[in-house]
């Protein structure tokens, strides 16, 4: 061990320091950099969606102007502060576990698992109340309400991107709750909060993602 | 790990989060007004905006050493590529005939497209029906 002598920044020994880094430094930014590379695939699997969307609404612009009208704005808007709250508790949680702060780690996680829990639940009213008036993509699409036939896609695009960040969010807060449980079990400190740092990172970029999402969607007008 | 990003940050987390709210009910408010086919443009600056502070504060950008920052613009340049020549593509050729407007009037077609079903885009490539 005391080849590694020259790491003599952090505690004596840092026990979750993997043999292959150098130091507890490097295994940090180590981590950090593949989470975000697997942040840029995932920026990329949204994309083709995005450009889709794109293409599509340049081709009919008034299908898309028809479409959003059956958007439910306040809920949407809601929605968009309730994914920007959760992204300033989880900020704080990782900055409550960089600080030894296990009380309020704890805490904002669990506020970030409940905004995300609203986030769901507000979701799920917008599309049963979809579902009811048979705004659904494609060729499951049964309004009869009238507007531009294209409206069909609008709904496709709706659901596929909504649908996909909502499976996200879903993850986020599997991830959330492992982090609780990890960090009621004292496994992090000031020195290690990896964990708890990607996933915050990961759930920065749900709230990323809906922030296109909500205006691209809600607001075409 | 640097020290000094998380000293002094934890306010500034909460004025990153009230111009994010703010720039939420702004971009809300724009859509009420009738900017013509800047709506979209406008929302859409709005919401880079937003994605910055995020980016730089909230996932710590600003402290991070730049091959993050490098990974994360170059996957944002070619998703501008994956977009921009497809839709020079689309721009520049005949108009498409998409899948819900076959729909609409050959409401028997629907067995022989289950492929157009998965991906409703330019997959068409008969003539439009009059509408």
């Amino acid at each position: 061990m005391s080849a590694d002598s020259h790491v003599a920044d952090h505690s004596a020994e840092p026990a979750f320091r993997q043999h292959h880094f150098i130091n507890a430094e490097q295994q940090f930014s180590t981590s950090k950099l593949g989470m975000w590379l697997l942040l840029a695939t995932e920026i990329l699997m949204f994309g083709g969606l995005f450009v889709g969307y794109g293409l599509m609404q340049s081709l009919y612009p008034e299908a898309w102007v028809a479409g959003h009208h059956h958007l439910d704005r306040p809920m949407g808007a809601l929605n968009t502060v309730f994914l920007l709250i959760s992204s300033y508790t989880m900020v704080m949680a990782v900055h409550s576990a960089s600080t030894n702060n296990k009380r309020w780690t704890l805490l904002n996680l669990l506020l970030t698992l409940g905004f995300a829990g609203g986030f769901l639940v507000v979701k799920y009213f917008e599309y049963s109340h979809k579902f009811h008036d048979g705004l659904l993509p494609g060729r499951l699409f049964a309004y009869h309400g009238g507007g531009p036939p294209q409206q069909a896609m609008f709904f496709g695009f709706y659901f596929a991107m909504t649908g996909l960040h909502g499976i996200h969010v879903l993850i986020g807060m599997g991830l959330i709750a492992w982090i609780m449980i990890r960090a009621s079990r004292d496994e992090f400190s000031s020195a290690y909060y990896t964990p708890v740092d990607l996933v915050g990172l990961y759930w920065h970029l749900v709230d990323l993602i809906w922030i296109y999402l909500f205006p691209l969607l809600y607001l075409v007008s | 790990m640097s020290e000094h990003a998380h000293t002094s940050s934890s306010s500034i987390y909460l004025i990153i989060l009230g111009a994010l709210l703010v720039l939420t009910c702004v971009t809300v408010g724009a859509a009420y007004v009738d900017f013509g086919s800047f709506n979209l443009v406008i929302a859409v600056l709005i919401a880079t905006v937003k994605a910055t502070l995020v980016a730089m504060f909230f996932m710590h950008l600003r402290h991070d050493p730049p091959i993050n920052a490098i990974i994360f613009v170059s996957s944002l340049i070619f998703l501008g590529l994956f977009l921009l020549f497809p839709l020079i593509d689309i721009q520049s050729r005949d108009k498409v005939v998409p899948y819900g407007l076959r729909m609409q009037t050959q409401p028997a077609a629907q067995k022989q497209a289950p492929a157009a079903a998965g991906t409703p885009g330019p997959a068409a490539a008969e003539p439009a029906p009059a509408h």
